[in-house]
């Protein structure tokens, strides 16, 4: 509709005149919105308070748990600072840590992968707990490393000082399918059994009529360390500088997955090539499987299942893995000692909430953790001494410069070779010396 | 005033594409891991290049890869917009769909063929078990890797193929009535006629596909992901930009990776240089005098 020119000038200014009121009006609105992708997630903060920005890769919201616990420390330290978490997906947390730590915008405490530590301490770019810890272990247990488990500490101690704390230690257990054990009459594992008790075990449940097998290895896991170490193997010598892969020690935590290949009582590494492994053992098409005591494997979709954990066979002795994670500060955070306690306010929440607490203390107290998937939300009775006996004997991984070249010449020269038929065990390990030599010689190389 | 006008793509350049190289460049020069401050080395790390053995392995996957799939791809796509450029009932129909796979994401594609190519039951093999054909283990042996990701890359054929049926339309068509009078059959028209006249359609597909071949990285990146290492067993899938990508951001080597991106640029620098040259023997632009 065409109105008079007159008019439609009229109508045009007092248009104008609104409509920009509304573009300021709705500018605002997303300004304030975009002000902080977070927002919503912020804390209603009191003027002077400061905020201190947790990197973690948990989506909090997904986790009512966690919130919980949050606002409860927000709430406790109220008027002296307020936790704020910063969410990245696990795929991509790497990376984003590094262009933060690069940019000078990380949080002011971060969850660090394992292999990262030392690096970043290297860098300059973690801050020194000691000193902190030093004057606040009597206010808290999680500021005294000599509460931890100390193979929870291995990779954080660099140079003398501490550079970062465990959250979580997950000692690695063996689940088993106690109906498929009862299937083939076989009696359930014990504290005690072996290698050549597993294998035998793993032999009889093995149908491939039924496309079931006793075990799962997949290339990278369960990690190697673990039977090598079983069997008294070191990998490397005790000063770091020596790979030792071809000793006989080592040579038979080798040979033991590749007598799991010869056997055939593993899926074919065909099978399990982009699958979630540790769901064929929910899926009862595998009966034991070698994971975290806080994989649970209580449900399987929306459906209970029956499993159980045994400790990690031995072999010449009791060793088992763990999974490590940790939290480490900036060491450009502001007020470094009002972020240490606001870091060790959330390492003792996270000791009442995770499977397994790092520090002795909480973990006598595993019975009362909430796991959220277990029957009667808390972790069977049966398991628990089985957890915090494996806590005692777990072995954490050597951390080294450039774990990825480490990574590496496991998979290329021991993981696939054997899996796939390719390589004895033999040819394999002294091969795999040879590059971890040269790896040592040159990580970057 | 014209450089007012056209100061918007001036800074653009600059900002995003002139700035970025040049501090690529001085980077290629320095230690640097993000974390601490680059530290000025010269070019060792070019002279690093030489004995680091997984940028020669690199460069040889990436070269193989090459070698196989532009002449491949390129005779495929050709043959395919040649059928595809007949009088036929719901050609637009078949044309559509031909083309359709060049519109997938590279990483749905990717996560398609893992499971197309799985060895143990990927549709492929069980194709090939059917017709009595042994069943390759694709990504699972260094052997049948790269030709793995080769048969991927003929499946998104479609953009090539449409740009080659572009230059099919553009014959003239009475030069093939002068090659129907002059007695020719289907190949001497197709050697002496398409060919020639579709040359600079060609000479542009080859270059590109070169190009492509050198920068290859979603797919294998995606489907490497299943494998210890990232990049296949006994890195039978490490691409070079998969092995720079792996330098810069899990090994924190940014002074490293930028000198390997460098490299890649004046490798296909000089091959498309080579391309250019040979251009003038094979390529006919019509119009210029013979």
């Amino acid at each position: 509709m065409y109105l008079k020119r007159g008019k439609i000038i009229q109508m045009s200014k007092k248009t104008n005149r609104l409509l920009s009121f509304a573009a300021v009006l709705s500018s605002l609105s997303l300004l304030a919105g975009c002000s902080s992708v977070s927002a919503a997630a912020k804390p209603a903060a009191a003027k002077n308070v400061p905020v201190i920005t947790f990197g973690s890769w948990i989506p909090w919201s997904a986790h009512p748990g966690h919130v919980k616990l949050l606002n409860e420390i927000n709430h406790a330290n109220r008027g002296r600072f307020i936790i704020k978490p910063v969410y990245t997906p696990p795929s991509g947390y790497d990376q984003k840590l590094l262009t933060e730590l690069a940019a000078g915008d990380a949080p002011d405490f971060f969850y660090v992968d394992y292999g990262f530590v030392s690096s970043f301490a290297a860098n300059h770019t973690l801050l020194a707990l000691s000193p902190y810890l030093q004057q606040l272990k009597k206010q808290y247990l999680a500021a005294n490393p000599q509460n931890y488990y100390p193979a929870s500490l291995a990779g954080d101690r660099i140079g003398g000082k501490y550079y970062a704390l465990p959250f979580i230690d997950q000692p690695y257990v063996m689940y088993y399918n106690p109906q498929l054990f009862k299937a083939a009459h076989l009696p359930m594992p014990t504290a005690n059994w072996t290698w050549t008790q597993f294998l035998r075990d793993a032999k009889a449940l093995t149908v491939p009529a039924k496309h079931q097998f006793g075990y799962l290895q997949a290339s990278g896991w369960p990690p190697l360390e673990t039977y090598i170490w079983s069997y008294g193997g070191h990998m490397f010598n005790p000063q770091g500088t020596r790979a030792e892969l071809t000793s006989p020690a080592d040579l038979k935590g080798i040979e033991l997955m590749q007598t799991m290949v010869q056997d055939k009582i593993i899926p074919p590494q065909a099978q399990i090539e982009n699958l979630n492994i540790e769901d064929l053992f929910r899926q009862g098409k595998v009966a034991m499987f070698l994971g975290g005591a806080n994989d649970g494997n209580y449900t399987y979709g929306n459906h209970r299942i029956n499993t159980a954990i045994a400790p990690i066979p031995r072999g010449t002795q009791q060793v088992t893995g763990d999974y490590v994670a940790e939290i480490a500060v900036n060491a450009k955070a502001a007020n470094p000692k009002l972020v240490v306690q606001a870091y060790l306010d959330i390492l003792t929440a996270y000791a009442h909430t995770h499977v397994a607490p790092p520090i002795r203390q909480y973990a006598q107290r595993l019975k009362t953790i909430y796991v959220n998937s277990a029957p009667g939300g808390h972790i069977p009775a049966a398991r628990i001494p089985i957890i915090l006996d494996s806590m005692k004997f777990a072995r954490s991984l050597r951390p080294m410069q450039n774990m990825t070249n480490y990574y590496n010449i496991e998979t290329n020269d021991l993981y696939d070779p054997i899996l796939l038929g390719t390589s004895s065990a033999k040819a394999a390990a002294q091969k795999a010396e040879t590059d971890m030599n040269n790896y040592l010689k040159n990580p970057n190389g | 005033m014209g450089y007012l006008f056209i100061s918007p793509w001036i800074i653009g350049f600059i900002v995003f594409v002139a700035g970025p190289l040049i501090a690529s460049l001085i980077i290629s020069m320095t230690n640097y891991n993000l974390l601490s401050s680059p530290q000025f080395i010269g070019l060792q790390n070019y002279a690093h290049m030489f004995g680091d053995s997984n940028f020669w392995l690199s460069l040889q996957v990436t070269f193989y890869y090459a070698l196989l799939a532009v002449p491949i791809d390129l005779i495929v796509a050709l043959v395919l917009a040649i059928m595809l450029n007949q009088n036929v009932r719901f050609m637009p129909l078949f044309r559509t769909i031909f083309y359709l796979p060049a519109l997938l994401p590279p990483v749905a594609i990717s996560m398609l063929w893992i499971w197309i190519l799985n060895p143990a039951y990927g549709i492929l093999n069980t194709f090939l078990k059917t017709i009595g054909l042994p069943q390759p283990q694709w990504f699972l042996t260094p052997q049948t890797t790269v030709p793995g990701y080769v048969i991927m890359s003929i499946w998104g054929l479609g953009t090539w193929m449409v740009i080659f049926l572009a230059g099919l339309q553009n014959v003239p068509a009475e030069l093939y009535e002068a090659a129907v009078l002059d007695g020719s059959g289907v190949w001497a028209k197709f050697w002496h006629v398409t060919l020639p006249m579709i040359s600079p359609v060609l000479f542009f597909n080859l270059v590109m596909g070169i190009v492509g071949a050198f920068s290859f990285f979603t797919q294998a990146f995606v489907i490497g992901q299943g494998t210890g290492t990232g990049a296949g067993v006994s890195n039978s899938g490490l691409f070079y930009s998969l092995y720079l990508y792996q330098k810069a951001f899990s090994e924190l080597q940014m002074g490293y990776a930028s000198a390997l991106g460098w490299a890649l640029f004046l490798i296909v620098m000089l091959l498309s240089l080579l391309v250019f040259r040979s251009s003038a023997l094979w390529v006919y632009y019509g119009g210029e005098s013979s």
